[in-house]
C-alpha cells in the first residue's frame, strides 16, 4: 500500500496526463472502431499539441480549428450563400415577392407539368373528383402532386373522370375523350 | 403602390399574429411566472418571458382550434382571448417598464433578434413550397383544414387519396397554415409559410438569451441555426424539432451551471411544442425528460420528488393544460382509426426487430447513424481533447444534451430496426432529417465546451495581467 503511495507521489505528474490522455484514447478508439481513421490522428495529434500548449494561450487556436471544421463539415456557410442569393433580391426589389405572397394560387409551378394541366382541366369542366390511369397512378409524384394541387377535387376511384396519358388512349376506347392536352387526356369513363 | 400595400399587409399579418400568440401565451405565462396576469413580481429576461409567451401562444391557439374544429370559431374565442391577455400584458408592461430603461446590451440582442429574423424572413416567404413532405404531409394538412374550414372529421382524414400524407401526425404547424390563410381568404403555394415564421421567432429570441460579445456565441449561432437554416424554410418539421430540442437542453445546460429557475421551465416549455411538430418529438420529449430528471439529481444531494412536486405544482398544472392538445389529437386518432403506418409495438414489430438482428440488418442502421452523426462527434472529439488537456475536469453542463442525445439517438435506432419499411429505402429517405436532433444535441455540448475554454482563456488573461501589474 505505502509503494502505491509511494508510486503515486513520485509519478503524480506522469499520472495525471496518463489519466487525461484515457478519455481521448477512448474516444479516439470510437473513431477508429466506427472508421474514421484520420480524425481518430487528428483529435489524438491535436491533444498532444494541446498539452504542450497547456500552459499558454492556445484559445485561438480552437477558434481556428472549429472554423474550419464548421466551413468544411457543415452547411453553416452554404446556408449563408442562400441567404444572400435570396434575401438580398427580397429586400432590395420585394414587388414580385409581395405580389406572389398576397395572390391566390401563385406559386403552382411547382406542380410537375402534367399536374398544372390536370388541375386546370378539373377547374375548367368543374369536375367533383377524378382518376388517373395506372400509368398515372404508378408515378408516386404525379399522384401525390395532384391530390395535393386539386384537393378539395378529390381523387376518386369510382369517378367516371380519368386522366391518362396521351399514348393511352386505345386503351380507353369506350370513354369519351373531353379534351386532350400535352402530356394529358381527360376522358369521362361513365 | 402595391408594393407598398403588400408590404403594409405583411407587417400588419405579422404584427397581428405577434399580438395573438403573446396575448394567448400571457394568461398561461403570466399567472405561472408571476402568480396574476396584471403584476411584475419577479424580474425575468423579458425576452425568456415573450418567447415562452408565443411558444404557449402558439400551442393554446392548437388547443382551441382541435377542441373547437371550426377555424372561424377559434379565431374568435382565440382573438377575445388574446385581446384579454395582451392588455394585461400591456398594462404590466407599462407599470414595470417605468422603473426601467433599456440597456445597451438588451439594445444590442434585440437589433440581433431582429436581424437574424429578417435573414429567414426572406426564404421563408420567398421560397414556394416544393420539397416532398412539405408538399404531400405538412401543407397538403393544412390546405384540408383550410378548405374544410374546420379541423374535425369533414377535413378528410379518413379519404383513400390522403392515406399517403402520414394522417397522424400532429398538426400545430398546418392549422396555423390553415388558419393564416383561411384569414386572408385565398390559397397559395407561399403565404402559409408564414406560419413557420410565427415558430421559429421564439426560438430565435430563446437562442439570443445567451447573447454575449464571445466566440462561444458565435459558434452556437451558426452552428444553431444556420448549419440547418434550408431545413428551417423549407417547410419540413424536422428543422423545428432539432431546433426546440437543441434549446431545450441549451436552457438545461444553463439551469445546471447558473441554477436560474427559469432555465428549467423554459427547458420544460422547449419541449412542449415537440408533441405538436412531428411523431419523433414524443421520443424528444422523453429523452429530453430523462436529461432533466438526470440535470435535477445531478444538482440536488437529497433529491424528494414529493417536495419538488409540492413546490412546482403550478409549472406542473400548466404544463398539464398544455399538454391536453396532444392528448386530444391521440384521442381523436383513435376515434376516427387514423393509425401509424411504423405499427410501433405490435408483435410484427418485435418480429422484424428480432429479424433485423439476426440477419445483421442492424449493421446498416449502425453505419447510417455513424455516418450522419460523424461530423459532429468529430467536433465534440477535439473540443473535449481540447477540455482535458486545460483542466482535469469537463463542464458539467454538456450532460444533459449528452443524455438526451444518446436516448434519442437510440430510440431513431430502434424505430429503424422495426420499421415495415424496406430498410435500405427507409434509411435513404429520412436518416439525415431523423439525426439531425441529435447532431444539434452535439453541437449543444460544443458550445458549453467551448465555453468552458473560453473562460479558460479569460482567466488566463486575468492572471496574465494580475501578473504585469
Amino acid at each position: 500500500m505505502t509503494s502505491i503511495k509511494q508510486f503515486v507521489s513520485v509519478h503524480q505528474n506522469g499520472l495525471k496526463k496518463f489519466l487525461k490522455f484515457l478519455p481521448i484514447c477512448i474516444f479516439g478508439f470510437i473513431e477508429l472502431f466506427l472508421k474514421n481513421r484520420f480524425f481518430f490522428i487528428f483529435i489524438v495529434l491535436f491533444f498532444v499539441v494541446a498539452l504542450f500548449l497547456e500552459h499558454r494561450r492556445y484559445f485561438f487556436l480552437i477558434i481556428t480549428t472549429t472554423l474550419i471544421f464548421i466551413t468544411l463539415n457543415t452547411l453553416a456557410f452554404d446556408n449563408l450563400v442562400s441567404f444572400k442569393n435570396v434575401d438580398l433580391p427580397f429586400y432590395q426589389h420585394p414587388k414580385q415577392a409581395l405580389i406572389n405572397l398576397f395572390s391566390p394560387n401563385s406559386g403552382e409551378e411547382v406542380y410537375p407539368s402534367q399536374v398544372q394541366t390536370m388541375v386546370s382541366l378539373l377547374h375548367s369542366y368543374n369536375i367533383e373528383t377524378y382518376n388517373l390511369s395506372d400509368h398515372f397512378m404508378d408515378d408516386v409524384e404525379t399522384q401525390q402532386r395532384i391530390v395535393g394541387a386539386a384537393w378539395p377535387i378529390k381523387l376518386e376511384k369510382t369517378s367516371p373522370y380519368l386522366f391518362i396519358g396521351n399514348d393511352e388512349i386505345q386503351n380507353f376506347q369506350g370513354c369519351a375523350i373531353i379534351e386532350q392536352k400535352e402530356y394529358v387526356t381527360l376522358v369521362n369513363c361513365r | 403602390m402595391l408594393t407598398a400595400v403588400n408590404a403594409i399587409k405583411l407587417i400588419l399579418l405579422i404584427s397581428l399574429g405577434l399580438f395573438y400568440f403573446i396575448g394567448l401565451g400571457w394568461l398561461v405565462i403570466g399567472p405561472l411566472l408571476h402568480g396574476n396576469l396584471f403584476t411584475r413580481i419577479k424580474e425575468f429576461q423579458r425576452s425568456q418571458e415573450i418567447s415562452l409567451m408565443m411558444i404557449s401562444g402558439l400551442i393554446i391557439n392548437y388547443g382551441i382550434t382541435i377542441i373547437l374544429h371550426s377555424l372561424i370559431s377559434s379565431l374568435i374565442l382565440g382573438g377575445i382571448l388574446a385581446i384579454i391577455g395582451f392588455s394585461c400584458y400591456l398594462g404590466m408592461s407599462y407599470k414595470s417598464l417605468r422603473k426601467t430603461s433599456l440597456s445597451l446590451y438588451s439594445f444590442y440582442k434585440w437589433l440581433g433578434i431582429i436581424l437574424v429574423a429578417s435573414l429567414f424572413l426572406g426564404p421563408i416567404i420567398t421560397i414556394p413550397l416544393s420539397d416532398w413532405d412539405a408538399l404531400s404531409i405538412w401543407f397538403l394538412h393544412a390546405k384540408m383544414i383550410y378548405t374544410a374550414g374546420s379541423f374535425s372529421l369533414l377535413t378528410g382524414w379518413q379519404h383513400p387519396s390522403v392515406l399517403f400524407s402520414h394522417v397522424d401526425y400532429p398538426n400545430l404547424i398546418p392549422t396555423l397554415a390553415a388558419q393564416i390563410t383561411y384569414l386572408m381568404g385565398y390559397w397559395n403555394e407561399y403565404l402559409p409559410k408564414l406560419s413557420l415564421f410565427f415558430l421559429l421567432l421564439p426560438a430565435i429570441i430563446l437562442i439570443f438569451s445567451f447573447f454575449k460579445r464571445s466566440f462561444g456565441f458565435l459558434f452556437l449561432i451558426i452552428l444553431i441555426p444556420f448549419s440547418f437554416a434550408s431545413r428551417l424554410w423549407d417547410g419540413y418539421m424536422d428543422g423545428y424539432l432539432s431546433l426546440f430540442f437543441a434549446i431545450s437542453m441549451l436552457l438545461l445546460g444553463k439551469y445546471h451551471k447558473e441554477s436560474k429557475p427559469i432555465d428549467l421551465i423554459s427547458s420544460l416549455f422547449c419541449l412542449l411544442p415537440l408533441l405538436y411538430l412531428k411523431n419523433e418529438g414524443v421520443l424528444a420529449v422523453i429523452s429530453g425528460f430523462f436529461a432533466i430528471l438526470f440535470t435535477l439529481l445531478l444538482k440536488r444531494t437529497s433529491f424528494s420528488f414529493r417536495r419538488f412536486f409540492k413546490n412546482h405544482w403550478k409549472l406542473f398544472l400548466f404544463i398539464f393544460i398544455l399538454v391536453i392538445p396532444f392528448l386530444i389529437w391521440t384521442y381523436y386518432k383513435h376515434q376516427w382509426g387514423i393509425t401509424s403506418d411504423l405499427e410501433l409495438g405490435t408483435n410484427q414489430s418485435f418480429i422484424r426487430f428480432m429479424n433485423r438482428i439476426q440477419n445483421g440488418s442492424y449493421k446498416l442502421v449502425l453505419d447510417n447513424t455513424n455516418f450522419e452523426l460523424k461530423n459532429g462527434l468529430i467536433l465534440l472529439g477535439i473540443l473535449l481533447s481540447a477540455s482535458i488537456a486545460v483542466k482535469q475536469w469537463l463542464p458539467k453542463e454538456l450532460i444533459p444534451a449528452i443524455i438526451a442525445a444518446g436516448i434519442y439517438s437510440l430510440g431513431i435506432i430502434v424505430v429503424y430496426m422495426v420499421t415495415p419499411y424496406d430498410l435500405n429505402w427507409h434509411l435513404h429517405q429520412s436518416v439525415y432529417r431523423t439525426l439531425l436532433t441529435v447532431n444539434t444535441s452535439i453541437y449543444v455540448a460544443c458550445f458549453y465546451l467551448v465555453s468552458f475554454l473560453e473562460e479558460n482563456e479569460e482567466s488566463f488573461k486575468d492572471k496574465f495581467k494580475a501578473k504585469a501589474y
